[in-house]
Protein backbone atom coordinates (compact mmCIF):
# COMPACT_ATOMS: atom_id res chain seq x y z
CA UNK A 1 0.00 0.00 0.00
CA UNK A 2 3.03 2.22 0.54
CA UNK A 3 3.40 2.08 -3.25
CA UNK A 4 0.63 4.66 -3.65
CA UNK A 5 2.38 8.03 -3.68
CA UNK A 6 -0.74 9.83 -2.37
CA UNK A 7 -0.62 7.78 0.80
CA UNK A 8 2.97 8.79 1.40
CA UNK A 9 2.15 12.48 1.36
CA UNK A 10 2.74 14.33 4.62
CA UNK A 11 -0.40 14.92 6.71
CA UNK A 12 -1.39 18.45 5.61
CA UNK A 13 -0.74 17.75 1.95
CA UNK A 14 -2.68 14.51 2.13
CA UNK A 15 -5.59 16.37 3.71
CA UNK A 16 -5.64 18.74 0.73
CA UNK A 17 -5.82 15.79 -1.64
CA UNK A 18 -8.42 14.13 0.58
CA UNK A 19 -10.52 17.30 0.50
CA UNK A 20 -10.28 17.38 -3.28
CA UNK A 21 -11.40 13.75 -3.50
CA UNK A 22 -14.37 14.52 -1.24
CA UNK A 23 -15.40 17.43 -3.45
CA UNK A 24 -15.19 15.23 -6.54
CA UNK A 25 -17.22 12.51 -4.84
CA UNK A 26 -19.90 15.01 -3.79
CA UNK A 27 -20.05 16.51 -7.28
CA UNK A 28 -20.29 13.08 -8.85
CA UNK A 29 -23.03 12.09 -6.40
CA UNK A 30 -24.95 15.25 -7.23
CA UNK A 31 -24.70 14.60 -10.94
CA UNK A 32 -25.64 10.94 -10.67
CA UNK A 33 -28.75 11.64 -8.62
CA UNK A 34 -29.71 14.73 -10.59
CA UNK A 35 -29.35 13.00 -13.96
CA UNK A 36 -31.34 10.01 -12.77
CA UNK A 37 -34.42 12.25 -12.92
CA UNK A 38 -34.70 13.59 -16.43
CA UNK A 39 -38.44 13.90 -16.43
CA UNK A 40 -38.13 17.62 -17.07
CA UNK A 41 -37.29 16.88 -20.69
CA UNK A 42 -41.07 17.05 -21.15
CA UNK A 43 -42.99 20.16 -20.20
CA UNK A 44 -45.39 19.74 -17.27
CA UNK A 45 -48.96 18.74 -18.09
CA UNK A 46 -51.56 21.52 -18.25
CA UNK A 47 -52.76 22.89 -14.95
CA UNK A 48 -56.04 21.10 -14.16
CA UNK A 49 -59.24 23.13 -14.10
CA UNK A 50 -60.45 21.28 -11.03
CA UNK A 51 -57.34 20.11 -9.17
CA UNK A 52 -57.80 16.93 -7.19
CA UNK A 53 -56.88 17.56 -3.57
CA UNK A 54 -55.58 14.04 -3.01
CA UNK A 55 -53.38 14.03 -6.10
CA UNK A 56 -51.98 17.44 -5.29
CA UNK A 57 -51.33 16.56 -1.65
CA UNK A 58 -49.65 13.28 -2.52
CA UNK A 59 -47.45 14.94 -5.08
CA UNK A 60 -46.59 17.78 -2.76
CA UNK A 61 -45.75 15.84 0.36
CA UNK A 62 -46.67 12.16 0.13
CA UNK A 63 -48.66 10.44 2.86
CA UNK A 64 -47.97 13.13 5.46
CA UNK A 65 -49.55 15.77 3.27
CA UNK A 66 -52.49 13.46 2.60
CA UNK A 67 -52.95 13.13 6.37
CA UNK A 68 -52.86 16.91 6.83
CA UNK A 69 -55.30 17.51 4.02
CA UNK A 70 -57.80 14.86 5.07
CA UNK A 71 -57.68 15.80 8.74
CA UNK A 72 -58.35 19.40 7.82
CA UNK A 73 -61.23 18.39 5.58
CA UNK A 74 -62.71 16.10 8.21
CA UNK A 75 -62.43 18.91 10.76
CA UNK A 76 -64.14 21.36 8.42
CA UNK A 77 -66.96 18.89 7.97
CA UNK A 78 -67.28 18.31 11.71
CA UNK A 79 -66.06 14.72 11.99
CA UNK A 80 -62.87 15.42 13.92
CA UNK A 81 -61.57 18.26 16.06
CA UNK A 82 -58.30 19.44 17.48
CA UNK A 83 -58.16 19.13 21.26
CA UNK A 84 -55.67 20.64 23.71
CA UNK A 85 -52.10 19.34 23.60
CA UNK A 86 -52.34 18.69 19.86
CA UNK A 87 -54.68 15.71 20.14
CA UNK A 88 -56.87 14.90 17.18
CA UNK A 89 -60.19 13.59 18.44
CA UNK A 90 -63.36 12.29 16.79
CA UNK A 91 -66.52 14.29 17.30
CA UNK A 92 -69.92 12.89 18.05
CA UNK A 93 -70.94 13.28 14.45
CA UNK A 94 -70.97 9.94 12.67
CA UNK A 95 -70.64 9.83 8.89
CA UNK A 96 -73.58 8.51 6.93
CA UNK A 97 -72.89 5.78 4.36
CA UNK A 98 -71.06 7.30 1.41
CA UNK A 99 -70.40 10.55 3.25
CA UNK A 100 -66.68 9.95 3.63
CA UNK A 101 -64.19 8.39 1.22
CA UNK A 102 -62.30 5.18 1.95
CA UNK A 103 -59.21 7.19 2.88
CA UNK A 104 -61.19 9.44 5.19
CA UNK A 105 -62.68 6.36 6.82
CA UNK A 106 -59.16 5.03 7.44
CA UNK A 107 -58.21 8.29 9.10
CA UNK A 108 -61.39 8.38 11.16
CA UNK A 109 -60.45 4.92 12.43
CA UNK A 110 -57.01 6.18 13.33
CA UNK A 111 -58.27 9.15 15.34
CA UNK A 112 -60.56 7.03 17.50
CA UNK A 113 -57.56 6.58 19.82
CA UNK A 114 -57.30 10.40 20.09
CA UNK A 115 -53.66 10.48 19.03
CA UNK A 116 -51.47 13.55 19.01
CA UNK A 117 -51.19 15.06 15.56
CA UNK A 118 -47.61 13.98 14.98
CA UNK A 119 -48.40 10.42 16.02
CA UNK A 120 -50.54 10.13 12.91
CA UNK A 121 -47.42 10.63 10.82
CA UNK A 122 -45.67 7.80 12.68
CA UNK A 123 -48.56 5.35 12.61
CA UNK A 124 -47.21 2.63 10.32
CA UNK A 125 -50.52 0.83 10.02
CA UNK A 126 -52.27 4.06 9.04
CA UNK A 127 -49.62 4.80 6.42
CA UNK A 128 -49.86 1.31 5.00
CA UNK A 129 -53.66 1.48 4.74
CA UNK A 130 -53.54 4.92 3.18
CA UNK A 131 -50.98 3.78 0.66
CA UNK A 132 -53.22 0.90 -0.37
CA UNK A 133 -56.00 3.41 -1.05
CA UNK A 134 -53.55 5.70 -2.81
CA UNK A 135 -52.31 3.07 -5.25
CA UNK A 136 -54.40 4.35 -8.20
CA UNK A 137 -53.31 7.94 -7.56
CA UNK A 138 -49.71 6.88 -7.33
CA UNK A 139 -49.96 4.87 -10.55
CA UNK A 140 -51.53 7.80 -12.37
CA UNK A 141 -48.89 10.26 -11.22
CA UNK A 142 -46.11 7.80 -12.04
CA UNK A 143 -47.52 7.29 -15.54
CA UNK A 144 -47.34 11.04 -16.06
CA UNK A 145 -43.76 11.09 -14.74
CA UNK A 146 -44.78 13.45 -11.97
CA UNK A 147 -43.29 11.45 -9.11
CA UNK A 148 -39.63 10.63 -8.83
CA UNK A 149 -38.61 7.65 -10.93
CA UNK A 150 -37.22 4.59 -9.16
CA UNK A 151 -33.90 5.24 -10.89
CA UNK A 152 -33.36 8.14 -8.50
CA UNK A 153 -33.56 5.79 -5.55
CA UNK A 154 -31.18 3.38 -7.25
CA UNK A 155 -28.66 6.08 -8.05
CA UNK A 156 -28.99 7.63 -4.60
CA UNK A 157 -28.03 4.31 -3.07
CA UNK A 158 -25.16 3.82 -5.51
CA UNK A 159 -23.88 7.32 -4.83
CA UNK A 160 -24.11 6.81 -1.08
CA UNK A 161 -22.40 3.44 -1.11
CA UNK A 162 -19.80 4.30 -3.74
CA UNK A 163 -19.01 7.68 -2.21
CA UNK A 164 -18.73 6.22 1.28
CA UNK A 165 -16.40 3.48 0.07
CA UNK A 166 -14.12 5.99 -1.62
CA UNK A 167 -14.01 8.43 1.29
CA UNK A 168 -13.70 5.85 4.06
CA UNK A 169 -11.40 3.63 2.00
CA UNK A 170 -8.98 6.45 1.33
CA UNK A 171 -9.01 7.52 4.97
CA UNK A 172 -8.46 3.96 6.23
CA UNK A 173 -5.63 3.39 3.77
CA UNK A 174 -3.87 6.51 5.00
CA UNK A 175 -4.42 5.53 8.62
CA UNK A 176 -3.00 2.07 7.88
CA UNK A 177 0.08 3.58 6.23
CA UNK A 178 0.62 6.03 9.06
CA UNK A 179 0.23 3.44 11.75
CA UNK A 180 2.54 1.07 9.87
CA UNK A 181 5.22 3.74 10.29
CA UNK A 182 4.58 4.19 13.99
CA UNK A 183 2.19 6.16 16.20
CA UNK A 184 0.37 8.96 14.37
CA UNK A 185 -2.37 11.44 15.12
CA UNK A 186 -5.17 10.68 12.67
CA UNK A 187 -8.04 12.16 14.67
CA UNK A 188 -8.56 15.04 12.28
CA UNK A 189 -8.63 12.70 9.29
CA UNK A 190 -11.19 10.50 11.03
CA UNK A 191 -13.31 13.54 11.78
CA UNK A 192 -13.00 14.80 8.22
CA UNK A 193 -13.96 11.43 6.78
CA UNK A 194 -16.98 11.13 9.07
CA UNK A 195 -18.09 14.68 8.26
CA UNK A 196 -17.68 14.06 4.53
CA UNK A 197 -19.82 10.94 4.65
CA UNK A 198 -22.44 12.87 6.62
CA UNK A 199 -22.42 15.60 3.98
CA UNK A 200 -22.76 12.98 1.26
CA UNK A 201 -25.82 11.49 2.93
CA UNK A 202 -27.29 14.93 3.59
CA UNK A 203 -26.81 15.86 -0.05
CA UNK A 204 -28.49 12.65 -1.17
CA UNK A 205 -31.38 13.34 1.18
CA UNK A 206 -31.86 16.92 0.01
CA UNK A 207 -31.81 15.86 -3.62
CA UNK A 208 -34.38 13.13 -3.14
CA UNK A 209 -36.63 14.28 -0.32
CA UNK A 210 -39.49 15.50 -2.48
CA UNK A 211 -41.96 13.05 -3.89
CA UNK A 212 -42.37 15.04 -7.04
CA UNK A 213 -40.04 14.52 -9.96
CA UNK A 214 -38.56 17.54 -11.67
CA UNK A 215 -41.53 17.49 -14.02
CA UNK A 216 -43.81 17.15 -11.02
CA UNK A 217 -42.18 20.12 -9.30
CA UNK A 218 -42.69 22.22 -12.42
CA UNK A 219 -46.32 21.09 -12.45
CA UNK A 220 -46.81 22.10 -8.82
CA UNK A 221 -45.13 25.42 -9.45
CA UNK A 222 -47.43 26.08 -12.40
CA UNK A 223 -50.40 25.26 -10.20
CA UNK A 224 -49.20 27.67 -7.52
CA UNK A 225 -48.78 30.37 -10.12
CA UNK A 226 -52.20 29.73 -11.62
CA UNK A 227 -54.17 29.38 -8.40
CA UNK A 228 -52.12 31.36 -5.90
CA UNK A 229 -54.75 34.10 -5.93
CA UNK A 230 -57.30 31.65 -4.59
CA UNK A 231 -55.17 31.10 -1.50
CA UNK A 232 -55.35 34.74 -0.40
CA UNK A 233 -59.05 34.77 -1.13
CA UNK A 234 -59.66 31.61 0.89
CA UNK A 235 -57.55 32.72 3.84
CA UNK A 236 -59.52 35.96 3.87
CA UNK A 237 -62.74 34.00 4.31
CA UNK A 238 -61.53 32.07 7.36
CA UNK A 239 -63.50 33.09 10.39
CA UNK A 240 -66.17 34.87 8.40
CA UNK A 241 -69.78 34.04 9.27
CA UNK A 242 -71.79 31.68 7.11
CA UNK A 243 -70.76 28.96 4.69
CA UNK A 244 -67.78 30.96 3.39
CA UNK A 245 -66.02 30.19 6.68
CA UNK A 246 -65.22 26.78 5.22
CA UNK A 247 -62.69 28.55 3.10
CA UNK A 248 -60.86 25.47 1.93
CA UNK A 249 -63.88 23.25 1.48
CA UNK A 250 -64.81 21.37 -1.65
CA UNK A 251 -62.97 22.55 -4.73
CA UNK A 252 -60.61 24.71 -2.66
CA UNK A 253 -59.32 21.81 -0.53
CA UNK A 254 -56.49 21.23 -2.97
CA UNK A 255 -54.95 24.46 -1.69
CA UNK A 256 -54.26 22.72 1.64
CA UNK A 257 -52.65 19.91 -0.32
CA UNK A 258 -50.61 22.41 -2.27
CA UNK A 259 -49.57 24.77 0.50
CA UNK A 260 -50.02 22.75 3.69
CA UNK A 261 -51.06 24.53 6.87
CA UNK A 262 -48.60 27.43 6.68
CA UNK A 263 -51.17 29.86 5.21
CA UNK A 264 -53.41 29.24 8.23
CA UNK A 265 -50.94 30.94 10.56
CA UNK A 266 -52.37 34.13 11.92
CA UNK A 267 -55.94 33.01 11.25
CA UNK A 268 -58.51 31.50 13.58
CA UNK A 269 -57.43 28.12 12.26
CA UNK A 270 -53.79 28.56 13.19
CA UNK A 271 -54.12 25.62 15.59
CA UNK A 272 -53.75 23.25 12.64
CA UNK A 273 -50.44 24.77 11.67
CA UNK A 274 -49.30 24.70 15.29
CA UNK A 275 -50.43 21.16 16.11
CA UNK A 276 -48.95 19.63 13.02
CA UNK A 277 -45.79 21.70 12.98
CA UNK A 278 -45.02 20.55 16.52
CA UNK A 279 -45.17 17.03 15.16
CA UNK A 280 -43.36 17.71 11.94
CA UNK A 281 -40.67 20.15 11.10
CA UNK A 282 -42.07 20.52 7.64
CA UNK A 283 -44.68 23.09 6.77
CA UNK A 284 -46.21 21.13 4.01
CA UNK A 285 -43.62 20.81 1.36
CA UNK A 286 -41.92 17.73 2.64
CA UNK A 287 -42.59 14.93 4.97
CA UNK A 288 -41.29 16.02 8.27
CA UNK A 289 -39.09 14.47 10.82
CA UNK A 290 -40.22 10.97 10.36
CA UNK A 291 -39.68 10.55 6.68
CA UNK A 292 -36.51 9.76 4.86
CA UNK A 293 -35.90 10.28 1.17
CA UNK A 294 -39.01 9.07 -0.48
CA UNK A 295 -38.18 8.98 -4.17
CA UNK A 296 -41.74 8.76 -5.27
CA UNK A 297 -42.85 6.08 -2.88
CA UNK A 298 -45.00 8.66 -1.14
CA UNK A 299 -43.31 8.06 2.16
CA UNK A 300 -44.32 4.42 2.09
CA UNK A 301 -41.86 3.68 4.82
CA UNK A 302 -42.02 7.19 6.15
CA UNK A 303 -43.09 6.27 9.65
CA UNK A 304 -39.74 5.00 10.61
CA UNK A 305 -37.25 4.96 7.82
CA UNK B 1 -58.35 38.94 -49.66
CA UNK B 2 -57.42 38.66 -45.97
CA UNK B 3 -55.31 41.38 -44.39
CA UNK B 4 -52.97 38.83 -42.88
CA UNK B 5 -52.47 35.12 -43.11
CA UNK B 6 -53.35 33.95 -39.60
CA UNK B 7 -55.55 31.36 -37.94
CA UNK B 8 -58.91 32.14 -36.39
CA UNK B 9 -58.59 32.32 -32.62
CA UNK B 10 -62.21 32.59 -31.55
CA UNK B 11 -63.59 34.49 -28.58
CA UNK B 12 -60.95 35.69 -26.19
CA UNK B 13 -60.34 37.84 -23.19
CA UNK B 14 -57.98 40.65 -22.35
CA UNK B 15 -55.85 39.08 -19.63
CA UNK B 16 -55.66 40.78 -16.24
CA UNK B 17 -53.82 39.15 -13.32
CA UNK B 18 -56.74 39.81 -10.97
CA UNK B 19 -58.73 36.96 -12.47
CA UNK B 20 -55.91 34.55 -13.17
CA UNK B 21 -57.17 31.80 -10.85
CA UNK B 22 -60.70 32.00 -12.24
CA UNK B 23 -59.32 32.03 -15.75
CA UNK B 24 -57.52 28.74 -15.19
CA UNK B 25 -60.56 27.22 -13.50
CA UNK B 26 -62.67 28.10 -16.57
CA UNK B 27 -60.03 27.98 -19.23
CA UNK B 28 -62.10 25.87 -21.58
CA UNK B 29 -64.49 28.83 -21.84
CA UNK B 30 -61.88 31.21 -23.21
CA UNK B 31 -60.43 30.53 -26.67
CA UNK B 32 -57.42 32.82 -26.46
CA UNK B 33 -55.92 35.66 -24.47
CA UNK B 34 -54.68 39.09 -25.32
CA UNK B 35 -51.90 40.29 -23.05
CA UNK B 36 -50.89 43.90 -22.57
CA UNK B 37 -47.38 43.95 -24.01
CA UNK B 38 -46.26 46.79 -21.78
CA UNK B 39 -46.86 44.69 -18.66
CA UNK B 40 -44.14 42.28 -19.76
CA UNK B 41 -41.41 44.58 -20.98
CA UNK B 42 -38.42 44.47 -18.65
CA UNK B 43 -40.47 41.92 -16.76
CA UNK B 44 -39.62 40.44 -13.39
CA UNK B 45 -39.01 36.71 -13.07
CA UNK B 46 -42.56 36.31 -11.75
CA UNK B 47 -44.06 38.09 -14.76
CA UNK B 48 -41.97 36.01 -17.15
CA UNK B 49 -43.15 32.84 -15.42
CA UNK B 50 -46.71 34.11 -15.67
CA UNK B 51 -46.23 34.72 -19.37
CA UNK B 52 -44.83 31.22 -19.88
CA UNK B 53 -47.74 29.77 -17.95
CA UNK B 54 -50.26 31.65 -20.09
CA UNK B 55 -48.45 30.68 -23.26
CA UNK B 56 -48.51 27.01 -22.35
CA UNK B 57 -52.28 27.07 -21.81
CA UNK B 58 -53.72 29.59 -24.29
CA UNK B 59 -53.06 31.01 -27.74
CA UNK B 60 -51.76 34.53 -27.08
CA UNK B 61 -51.75 37.82 -28.92
CA UNK B 62 -50.02 40.95 -27.65
CA UNK B 63 -51.48 44.43 -27.45
CA UNK B 64 -49.11 47.38 -27.11
CA UNK B 65 -49.86 50.73 -25.52
CA UNK B 66 -46.88 52.98 -25.93
CA UNK B 67 -45.23 52.42 -29.30
CA UNK B 68 -46.53 55.80 -30.45
CA UNK B 69 -46.80 54.74 -34.05
CA UNK B 70 -47.96 58.22 -35.05
CA UNK B 71 -45.02 60.16 -33.58
CA UNK B 72 -43.40 62.39 -36.16
CA UNK B 73 -40.01 61.83 -34.49
CA UNK B 74 -40.23 58.06 -34.99
CA UNK B 75 -40.64 55.16 -32.63
CA UNK B 76 -38.48 54.66 -29.54
CA UNK B 77 -35.90 52.06 -30.56
CA UNK B 78 -35.39 50.79 -27.00
CA UNK B 79 -39.11 50.30 -26.54
CA UNK B 80 -39.27 48.62 -29.93
CA UNK B 81 -36.46 46.23 -28.93
CA UNK B 82 -38.36 45.29 -25.80
CA UNK B 83 -41.54 44.65 -27.73
CA UNK B 84 -39.57 42.60 -30.26
CA UNK B 85 -38.15 40.45 -27.46
CA UNK B 86 -41.64 39.88 -26.10
CA UNK B 87 -43.03 38.98 -29.51
CA UNK B 88 -40.14 36.56 -29.97
CA UNK B 89 -40.97 34.97 -26.65
CA UNK B 90 -44.70 34.41 -27.20
CA UNK B 91 -44.71 34.05 -31.00
CA UNK B 92 -48.27 35.32 -31.58
CA UNK B 93 -50.02 35.13 -34.96
CA UNK B 94 -50.27 38.94 -34.86
CA UNK B 95 -49.81 41.80 -32.45
CA UNK B 96 -51.54 45.14 -32.18
CA UNK B 97 -51.00 48.79 -31.38
CA UNK B 98 -53.13 51.90 -31.32
CA UNK B 99 -53.29 54.25 -34.25
CA UNK B 100 -52.30 57.28 -32.23
CA UNK B 101 -49.34 58.96 -30.63
CA UNK B 102 -48.30 58.77 -26.98
CA UNK B 103 -45.01 60.67 -27.23
CA UNK B 104 -44.07 63.95 -28.79
CA UNK B 105 -40.62 65.48 -28.84
CA UNK B 106 -39.40 62.55 -26.73
CA UNK B 107 -41.89 63.32 -23.96
CA UNK B 108 -44.50 60.76 -22.95
CA UNK B 109 -47.95 62.27 -22.70
CA UNK B 110 -49.51 59.43 -20.73
CA UNK B 111 -52.49 58.68 -22.89
CA UNK B 112 -53.52 57.73 -26.39
CA UNK B 113 -53.77 60.92 -28.44
CA UNK B 114 -55.63 61.14 -31.70
CA UNK B 115 -53.69 61.88 -34.87
CA UNK B 116 -54.77 64.60 -37.25
CA UNK B 117 -56.67 63.07 -40.14
CA UNK B 118 -54.16 64.24 -42.74
CA UNK B 119 -52.00 62.70 -45.44
CA UNK B 120 -48.93 63.88 -43.55
CA UNK B 121 -49.97 61.82 -40.51
CA UNK B 122 -50.54 58.80 -42.75
CA UNK B 123 -47.02 59.20 -44.16
CA UNK B 124 -45.58 59.36 -40.64
CA UNK B 125 -47.40 56.20 -39.61
CA UNK B 126 -46.31 54.41 -42.78
CA UNK B 127 -42.69 55.36 -42.12
CA UNK B 128 -42.88 54.19 -38.52
CA UNK B 129 -44.60 50.94 -39.43
CA UNK B 130 -41.81 50.23 -41.91
CA UNK B 131 -39.29 50.77 -39.13
CA UNK B 132 -41.23 48.44 -36.83
CA UNK B 133 -41.53 45.82 -39.55
CA UNK B 134 -37.76 45.75 -40.03
CA UNK B 135 -37.46 44.77 -36.37
CA UNK B 136 -40.56 42.59 -35.88
CA UNK B 137 -41.69 40.18 -38.58
CA UNK B 138 -44.97 39.24 -36.91
CA UNK B 139 -47.91 41.09 -38.53
CA UNK B 140 -48.85 44.33 -36.81
CA UNK B 141 -52.48 45.40 -36.74
CA UNK B 142 -53.65 48.89 -35.79
CA UNK B 143 -56.55 49.82 -33.54
CA UNK B 144 -58.88 52.78 -33.93
CA UNK B 145 -58.99 54.84 -30.74
CA UNK B 146 -61.52 57.14 -29.15
CA UNK B 147 -61.12 60.85 -29.72
CA UNK B 148 -61.47 63.40 -26.98
CA UNK B 149 -61.03 66.25 -29.45
CA UNK B 150 -60.63 66.24 -33.20
CA UNK B 151 -57.33 67.76 -34.19
CA UNK B 152 -58.05 70.83 -36.35
CA UNK B 153 -57.02 70.77 -39.99
CA UNK B 154 -58.44 67.36 -40.83
CA UNK B 155 -58.33 66.56 -44.53
CA UNK B 156 -60.67 63.56 -44.26
CA UNK B 157 -63.10 61.65 -42.05
CA UNK B 158 -61.88 59.07 -39.53
CA UNK B 159 -63.07 56.16 -41.69
CA UNK B 160 -61.11 57.42 -44.68
CA UNK B 161 -58.08 58.19 -42.55
CA UNK B 162 -58.07 54.66 -41.16
CA UNK B 163 -58.64 53.07 -44.59
CA UNK B 164 -55.82 55.04 -46.21
CA UNK B 165 -53.46 54.41 -43.29
CA UNK B 166 -54.04 50.67 -43.41
CA UNK B 167 -53.59 50.73 -47.15
CA UNK B 168 -50.37 52.72 -46.91
CA UNK B 169 -48.93 50.53 -44.18
CA UNK B 170 -50.31 47.14 -45.24
CA UNK B 171 -51.44 46.58 -41.66
CA UNK B 172 -54.58 44.77 -40.58
CA UNK B 173 -57.26 46.42 -38.50
CA UNK B 174 -58.09 45.86 -34.88
CA UNK B 175 -61.60 47.25 -34.84
CA UNK B 176 -62.61 48.46 -31.40
CA UNK B 177 -66.37 48.51 -31.82
CA UNK B 178 -66.79 50.31 -28.51
CA UNK B 179 -64.49 53.07 -29.76
CA UNK B 180 -66.39 53.28 -33.03
CA UNK B 181 -69.60 53.67 -31.06
CA UNK B 182 -68.15 56.21 -28.63
CA UNK B 183 -66.77 58.41 -31.41
CA UNK B 184 -69.98 58.17 -33.40
CA UNK B 185 -72.09 59.23 -30.43
CA UNK B 186 -69.74 61.95 -29.21
CA UNK B 187 -69.21 63.52 -32.64
CA UNK B 188 -72.67 62.91 -34.02
CA UNK B 189 -71.54 60.60 -36.80
CA UNK B 190 -74.17 58.40 -38.44
CA UNK B 191 -72.38 55.09 -38.28
CA UNK B 192 -75.13 53.29 -40.20
CA UNK B 193 -74.79 55.63 -43.13
CA UNK B 194 -71.00 55.46 -43.06
CA UNK B 195 -70.72 51.74 -42.40
CA UNK B 196 -69.34 50.68 -45.76
CA UNK B 197 -66.66 53.37 -45.70
CA UNK B 198 -64.71 51.51 -43.02
CA UNK B 199 -61.93 49.14 -44.17
CA UNK B 200 -63.68 45.86 -43.48
CA UNK B 201 -61.38 44.00 -45.87
CA UNK B 202 -58.57 44.77 -43.42
CA UNK B 203 -60.33 43.48 -40.31
CA UNK B 204 -58.37 41.00 -38.23
CA UNK B 205 -59.52 41.41 -34.65
CA UNK B 206 -62.29 43.08 -32.66
CA UNK B 207 -62.24 44.67 -29.22
CA UNK B 208 -65.46 45.20 -27.37
CA UNK B 209 -66.05 46.65 -23.92
CA UNK B 210 -68.41 48.65 -21.78
CA UNK B 211 -67.96 52.30 -20.94
CA UNK B 212 -69.85 55.07 -19.24
CA UNK B 213 -71.07 58.57 -19.73
CA UNK B 214 -69.33 61.54 -18.15
CA UNK B 215 -70.26 65.18 -18.61
CA UNK B 216 -72.54 64.30 -21.47
CA UNK B 217 -69.93 62.32 -23.39
CA UNK B 218 -69.31 58.60 -23.65
CA UNK B 219 -65.91 57.38 -22.52
CA UNK B 220 -64.27 54.07 -23.28
CA UNK B 221 -63.55 53.23 -19.66
CA UNK B 222 -63.66 49.42 -19.80
CA UNK B 223 -65.46 49.38 -16.47
CA UNK B 224 -68.92 48.08 -17.29
CA UNK B 225 -70.68 45.36 -19.18
CA UNK B 226 -70.85 45.81 -22.95
CA UNK B 227 -73.87 47.91 -23.85
CA UNK B 228 -76.66 46.80 -26.14
CA UNK B 229 -75.64 49.43 -28.68
CA UNK B 230 -72.10 48.04 -28.83
CA UNK B 231 -73.40 44.49 -29.08
CA UNK B 232 -75.58 45.52 -31.99
CA UNK B 233 -72.61 47.06 -33.75
CA UNK B 234 -70.46 44.03 -32.89
CA UNK B 235 -73.00 41.68 -34.43
CA UNK B 236 -73.13 43.77 -37.58
CA UNK B 237 -69.35 43.88 -37.91
CA UNK B 238 -68.94 40.14 -37.41
CA UNK B 239 -71.62 39.50 -40.00
CA UNK B 240 -69.88 41.90 -42.41
CA UNK B 241 -66.23 40.83 -42.20
CA UNK B 242 -64.19 37.69 -41.60
CA UNK B 243 -62.73 38.50 -38.19
CA UNK B 244 -60.00 36.22 -36.77
CA UNK B 245 -60.50 36.88 -33.09
CA UNK B 246 -62.57 38.98 -30.71
CA UNK B 247 -61.47 40.18 -27.29
CA UNK B 248 -63.41 41.49 -24.31
CA UNK B 249 -61.58 44.31 -22.51
CA UNK B 250 -62.28 44.92 -18.84
CA UNK B 251 -59.93 46.95 -16.66
CA UNK B 252 -61.98 48.44 -13.83
CA UNK B 253 -64.90 47.27 -11.66
CA UNK B 254 -64.05 43.72 -12.58
CA UNK B 255 -67.19 41.67 -11.93
CA UNK B 256 -67.47 38.02 -10.91
CA UNK B 257 -65.65 36.02 -13.56
CA UNK B 258 -68.85 34.32 -14.64
CA UNK B 259 -70.10 37.65 -15.99
CA UNK B 260 -66.99 38.05 -18.13
CA UNK B 261 -67.39 34.49 -19.34
CA UNK B 262 -71.00 35.20 -20.25
CA UNK B 263 -69.86 38.12 -22.43
CA UNK B 264 -67.16 36.01 -24.05
CA UNK B 265 -69.78 33.33 -24.75
CA UNK B 266 -72.18 35.93 -26.17
CA UNK B 267 -69.45 37.13 -28.53
CA UNK B 268 -68.62 33.57 -29.53
CA UNK B 269 -72.22 32.84 -30.39
CA UNK B 270 -72.16 35.60 -33.01
CA UNK B 271 -68.88 34.26 -34.40
CA UNK B 272 -70.33 30.77 -34.69
CA UNK B 273 -73.61 32.00 -36.16
CA UNK B 274 -71.66 33.76 -38.89
CA UNK B 275 -69.29 30.91 -39.59
CA UNK B 276 -66.29 32.78 -38.17
CA UNK B 277 -65.56 30.16 -35.54
CA UNK B 278 -66.21 26.47 -35.10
Amino acid sequence: MQDFPILDLPGPEFLNVFGLVVIIVLAAAYLCIRLADRTDRRPPPPVPQNPDAIEVAFLQGGVNQIIRTLIYDLAQRGFVALAPKDHVIPTERQPQPGEVSAMEAVLLDAVQAKPKAHVLFEDRDLRRRLLVELAPVRAKLAAEELIKPQSVKVWRRRAQIGGTLIIVGLALAKIYVEWANGPANVAYLVFLAAASVAVLFALAYVLTRTHASRRGLAYLEAMRLAYGGRLKEAVGHIGSPGPEARAFGGAALFLIGLYGFSPLKGTTEAMFAEAFSRGSESQGADCGTSCGGSCGDGGASGGGD
Amino acid sequence: MAAIDAPSLGSGLGYRPQFRADLFAFRDRVDFLEIIADHYLDASREKRDELDLLKSHFPLVAHGLDLSIGSADGVDSRYLDQVAALIDRIDPPWWSEHLCFTRAGGVGIGHLASLPYTQEAIDVVARNVECVRRRIGTPLILENITCVVRVPGAEMEEADFLSRTLEATGCGWLCDVANLHVNAVNFGVNLDAQFERWPWDRLVQIHYAGGRERNGALIDSHDAATSDAVWTLYDRVVARAPVRGVVLERDENIPPFSELIDEVARARTTLVDNGRWR
